[in-house]
């Protein structure tokens, strides 16, 4: 369930793992808004542990990916609300879902081993991603390859032609 | 065979019907796990795709088939990419397998339009339900809750 201290879950590769959950979360969220139903107590149990999830996949792609929905989300509820209540009650969820956050991160820091994983993780580019054989020297070289096959070489070939460091680290870290 | 009564008719719809919605919601919810490829899911979603249509549980609409077109034309450009590969195994698995989930797409899509409401209810909550279970049962993982688990 992890990789290289990254979260999969059920899932094999944390980048698949994390982005899988940002939509789920933004639906639930949705519907505590909305609020109307009588099992809406009970959807308050998933966000903490999706949250959570998303935050320790360390995919750079899912947590952007939850960042931009949920700014894009509360935007448009915002502003569609018909009443000023509807819009205080989303404010107070949005306030709720950053104080619960913040409690989140301060104590899984405290995990032994998570927080290193956060500072490692912090910068926007890593080291497979740069220099001639990382991702996007990889990308430059398919650049190239593009231009010779003008039909393309079929799906899933990247891989046997780039026989370099890249040969298994983007099917990994595909963030 | 003696024909059904209008009434029994009816009865026999109904329960294929909450059938069928039952297995669309395991099948979304199965989608949490993913390690054995194929996944569970995808020989549910290919059952289904076989047993919904018949069931009438699904509409389709003109709109659709214009999606279904604009995928087709990528599996075709993806079947002529396959011909020029260095591994043409590969590439036809691949492509293979996209053309099952652009059907898969359209089957889907023709459920939700039959009832959007109530269907795309169904199909978003089977969803939060996998993603909540994928996130519970990766915390019991990661943080070893429970002995064995994090492998």
């Amino acid at each position: 369930m992890t990789r290289y201290g990254r979260a999969t879950g059920l899932f094999k590769d944390p980048n698949v793992f994390g982005r899988f959950l940002v939509a789920a979360m933004l639906y639930v969220l949705s519907r505590l808004v909305a609020g109307s139903s009588r099992r809406t107590p009970l959807l308050f149990l998933a966000p903490p542990p999706l949250a959570l999830a998303v935050l320790l996949s360390f995919s750079r792609g899912a947590r952007l990916c939850a960042g931009v929905g949920l700014a894009l989300y509360v935007a448009l509820e915002f502003f569609a609300a018909t009443s000023n209540r509807a819009r205080g009650k989303l404010v107070g969820l949005v306030g709720l879902a950053a104080l619960g956050g913040g409690a989140l991160v301060v104590v899984t820091l405290q995990v032994d081993g998570v927080g290193q994983l956060f500072e490692e993780r912090a910068a926007l580019t890593h080291n497979y991603d740069e220099g001639p054989e990382g991702r996007f020297g990889g990308q430059e070289k398919a650049a190239g390859l593009v231009l010779q096959h003008a039909l393309g070489i079929g799906a899933n070939n990247s891989l046997p032609t780039f026989i370099t460091r890249s040969r298994t680290i983007p099917t990994l870290f595909y963030s | 065979m003696r024909a059904l009564t209008p009434k029994a008719y009816d009865h026999s719809q109904r329960l294929l019907e909450r059938w069928a919605r039952g297995f669309m919601w395991l099948t979304v919810a199965m989608g949490a796990i993913v390690l054995p490829e194929p996944a569970p899911a995808d020989l549910f979603m290919l059952i289904l795709m076989l047993v919904l249509p018949p069931t009438g549980l699904v509409r389709f609409e003109p709109v659709l088939g214009g999606l279904l077109a604009m995928l087709l034309v990528t599996g075709a450009a993806a079947l002529l990419g396959a011909s020029m590969a260095f591994e043409i195994g590969l590439a036809i698995a691949h492509t293979a397998i996209s053309l099952y989930l652009y059907l898969a797409t359209i089957v889907v899509a023709a459920f939700i339009a039959k009832r959007p409401r109530a269907h795309a209810g169904l199909v978003l909550n089977a969803y939060l339900c996998a993603a909540t279970l994928a996130a519970v049962a990766w915390i019991v993982g990661y943080f070893d809750l429970l002995p064995g688990a994090r492998s």
